[in-house]
């Protein structure tokens, strides 16, 4: 072998094994390296996640301040104007953070040495700044104070991490601000209360005014409908009422009276219809044509006066067979036969005027009482059928007028074409008795008769009798002075009405609109629970569902009427008559019954509206011996007791107001 | 001539062995360690879960909810199903986690639990739930895993008060892979805290009782 210079397979092979075993060593000494690489790898990983935890912890911590905060603030709302509750919501939260940071800076690092804070007390902790989000939730935006950093140690400390906390944005899950939007909108229209109670007041009380002529007040209805018109605010604003505390009144209401009260609310569609101005106005619109057309009557006939006038002129003046002037004078009467003919059609205009305004009366619905009853005085007898109606006064006159203008045109007819100088009749006084005929339709009516009926007068007042005179009962009176007497004072009558009805009654629009939502009515029959604890206390904790799921809030109120009053206000009513005050329309042969009354509710203490957000209860708060997860509460206590309203209601039957 | 031939055969054995050997230390060498690698993975994985339980809300894990259970005072029960509903979609898990901590806390005097009423019950019932489909869906079938979360005992001598929750599925575990924690505060101060032990209680706790309000929140994973 040696000569052949080979080295031994033996040789070969130990030496490929130390090569191996070298490269095996550096392997493992690489392979070690690798190992304390990634163990400090892992390490400073780990840092940083205790870093990133505890950043995030603090985050928890900002969250939990503001929740107390926001709780402790809501709960006494009213005590603050909008910006100083933020500020104060604001500064409340800081030191709750600071109070907070402050105990667990210790407690961090008696878990893991290697947590310190460096916390700058020497500067000031910077307020947490509440910015409105989306939906009105919270953003709070915190720090630290300036300077400070939550700092981390390795344990052989060779690596070290200092995290700042500064201008975290922390979203906070409580609609503080929508909370605050809606209980805003809530004060601010607070007058919607009175103003649905009124109108609740009022509807009542006009149906029964009209229906049954008898107007019964009740502390517990009233007591009912301004619960209802509570709970219709509550509803308007916040998407849902107190129904457990409605009903608990309602059902309460209804022990006391047994007067269906429950039944009320729930039924209620506004049915009182009062007489519109703009229907008046239409009524009064055909009267003014009816006007129109005895103005148009009048100017023809004082044309044709005049005429005939002229005629007993010339013929003083030309006594003789001049052809001439007899064609002249025949023209003349011609012309005027011809006036007094359209006039007589202008006077049946009036009536023809009238029957289109029964007809547009009668077209309403039936159900329209104010509209009937109006309807009923134009075309049936008053004061004990003493007092003619106006469709009477119209007919009788029309019928009068034309028969007169009639027999004029047949005589001035007449006269025209048998007109010559020849004749043994005086022409003259023909025309002279033609002419006073004409006057007369313009001479002044006189009352027939007079018929008594009661009035009111001075202050206080007291009732008198007056006399209302009539001016027509038979056709012969009728005249063009007459209709005119009439139409005018319908006219009158009817203006005095629309004032009526603008003026003191509710306006009709406020009563189209107002509707209680089916919503309300059908919650209203919700049987409320039994609940043996504070009933804010259980709303706390179990805040009812809301009626709409937008915003989705829940609604607590304290609500405990002491006391209700009446007070009689028109004339009669104050002077203790249960009767309301009449006020006699006479041309229209119609009398107003005016009842007016202010009803005045008290409070047993001052209200408390109380509003839940619903959607997010996420406040962790003590309730009793358990800690308990509550929505954000915002309360509102509202500075009035006494709340008040007046009622007036116009009728054209006669009714009384009673206290039940 | 057959003396040499043996030699040579025996030197060939010889170089045969030899070589084995050295292709057995040649396989066996491997800069990176398996093991190694599996624990790093897993205590990355098991860090940034923790970290995501902390930043995730609720409502990105599909949504928590739970029912409060009877109060201690006669309710009209249908009327309030939906009252004591509570849904916390904007709560972070962690914050859940905490704010179960301080809904739940037990009181124990000797084995008698003083946790009268069990208002929160369907919390840590739906929680533990809630944890363990987070767990399940993030972690799937690749570790076994132990989550607990605790706190320091306190203990009064004749009482105690903690709190405990553990979320595991060991089924198919073999060996321990990394053990990560975070710490998370209650939502309430020590001061505070005392006061609802106390009331809880009906007595006084001694002025020098240091309340930990610390919650140690720790996953274990496991390889399979």
């Amino acid at each position: 072998m040696k000569e052949r210079g080979f080295m031994p397979f033996s040789a070969a092979g130990a030496l490929i094994v130390i090569i191996v075993l070298g490269i095996a060593v550096q392997a493992a000494c690489s392979r070690h390296q690798r190992s304390i690489s990634t163990i400090d790898d892992i390490s400073s990983s780990s840092l940083l996640a205790i870093a990133a935890g505890i950043h995030g912890d603090l985050q928890s911590a900002v969250k939990y301040a503001v929740y107390r905060a926001l709780w402790e603030i809501s709960k006494n709302a009213n005590r603050y104007d909008e910006s100083e509750r933020k500020r104060t919501v604001e500064s409340l939260a800081t030191r709750y953070f600071k109070e907070r940071v402050e105990e667990l800076g210790p407690e961090y690092a008696l878990h893991d040495a290697r947590i310190e804070f460096d916390i700058l007390d020497e500067n000031p902790w910077p307020a947490i700044n509440l910015i409105e989000a989306e939906n009105g939730y919270v953003l709070a935006r915190a720090s630290l104070p300036e300077d400070s950093r939550i700092k981390l140690v390795s344990r052989d400390r060779s690596l070290s991490i200092a995290m700042p906390f500064e201008n975290i944005d922390v979203f906070v899950d409580s609609r503080y601000f929508l909370l605050q939007q809606c209980m805003r909108d809530f004060v601010e229209r607070f007058g919607d209360i009175n103003s649905s109670w009124g109108i609740m007041e009022y509807a009542q009380a006009w149906v029964e005014a009209w229906l049954s002529g008898k107007v019964e007040l009740s502390d517990c209805r009233t007591k009912a409908f301004f619960d209802t018109a509570w709970a219709a605010h509550e509803f308007d604003t916040f998407g849902s009422f107190d129904y457990y505390a409605a009903a608990k009144g309602l059902i309460n209401d209804e022990d006391e009276t047994s007067g269906g009260l429950l039944s009320e609310p729930n039924d209620r569609k506004i049915v009182a219809n009062p007489i519109r101005a703009t229907d008046l106005k239409g009524i009064s619109n055909y009267i003014d044509g009816a006007i129109g057309s005895i103005d148009d009557a009048s100017i023809l006939l004082e044309k044709a006066s005049i005429c005939v006038g002229l005629a007993i002129e010339n013929l003083k003046k030309h006594q003789t067979n001049n052809l001439e002037k007899i064609e002249s004078i025949r023209g003349l009467l011609e012309k005027t036969t011809s006036d007094v003919a359209t006039a007589r059609g202008k006077v049946l205009e009036v009536e023809a005027q009238m029957n289109h305004l029964l007809e547009f009366m009668a077209s309403y619905n039936p159900s329209d009482v104010a509209m009937m009853s109006l309807y009923q005085s134009f075309t049936s007898r008053l004061f004990d059928k003493d007092f003619p109606c106006m469709k009477e006064q119209v007919e009788l006159g029309v019928r009068g007028t034309s028969t007169k203008l009639l027999e004029l045109e047949q005589k001035l007819t007449s006269f025209f074409t048998q007109f010559d100088t020849s004749g043994t009749e005086d022409p003259q006084r023909k025309l002279v008795l033609i002419k006073s005929s004409i006057e007369e339709m313009f001479s002044e009516p006189n009352p027939k008769r007079w018929v008594k009926f009661k009035t009111y007068v001075d202050n206080p007042p007291r009732p008198i009798e007056e006399m209302i005179p009539v001016y027509i009962d038979d056709e012969k009176d009728g005249t063009i002075a007459l209709l005119d007497l009439i139409l005018d004072g319908f006219k009158n009558n009817i203006d005095e009405l629309i004032n009526f009805s603008q003026q003191i009654e509710l306006e009709p629009e406020r009563l189209q609109t107002f509707e209680i939502s089916d919503y309300l009515t059908e919650k209203i029959k919700t049987v409320p629970p039994k609940i043996n604890i504070d009933r804010e206390d259980f709303y706390e904790l179990l805040p009812p569902v809301p009626i709409m799921p937008s915003p989705g809030l829940s609604v607590y109120h304290e609500l405990e009427v002491k006391s209700v009053n009446y007070r009689r206000e028109d004339l009669a009513g104050l002077l203790g008559s249960p009767t309301a005050t009449p006020v006699p329309l006479l041309f229209i042969g119609v009398t107003l019954w005016w009842g007016q009354w202010n009803i005045t509710v008290e409070l047993e203490d001052i209200p408390v509206e109380e509003i839940f957000d619903f959607d997010n209860p996420t406040l962790p708060l003590a309730h009793g011996q358990c800690y308990v997860h509550k929505p954000l509460a915002y309360r509102w206590e509202m500075p009035e007791k006494t709340f008040e309203t007046t009622v007036v209601v116009i009728s054209l039957q006669p009714f009384t107001i009673s206290t039940r | 001539m057959e003396e040499k031939g043996f030699g040579y055969i025996a030197d060939v054995l010889v170089f045969s062995l030899l070589v084995s050997v050295a292709i057995t230390f040649l396989v066996a060498i491997s800069p990176v360690d398996p093991r190694v690698e599996s624990e790093r993975y897993a205590s990355s994985f098991a860090r940034g879960l923790l970290l995501s339980f902390q930043h995730s809300t609720a409502d990105q894990f599909g949504g928590f909810d739970y029912s409060l259970e009877p109060l201690g005072f006669e309710l009209n029960l249908p009327l309030i199903e939906g009252s004591a509903r509570r849904e916390l979609l904007h709560k972070t898990v962690a914050q859940l986690l905490s704010e179960d901590v301080l809904l739940n806390m037990r009181i124990n005097v000797g084995e008698t639990d003083l946790t009268f009423l069990k208002t929160n019950e369907a919390m840590d019932h739906e929680l533990k739930n809630f944890l363990k489909t987070i767990l399940e869906k993030t972690i799937g079938g690749r570790f076994g895993y132990r989550m607990r979360a605790n706190t320091k005992l306190i203990d009064l001598g004749f009482a105690r008060v903690y709190f405990e929750i553990e979320i595991e599925e060991m089924s198919r575990a073999r060996n321990q892979l990394c053990s990560e924690s975070v710490m998370l505060s209650l939502p309430e101060s020590n001061i505070d805290l005392k006061k609802f032990i106390e009331n809880a209680l009906g007595m006084t706790l001694p002025s020098k009782l240091e309340i930990d309000t610390i919650i140690e929140v720790s996953l274990e994973l496991w390889s399979t």
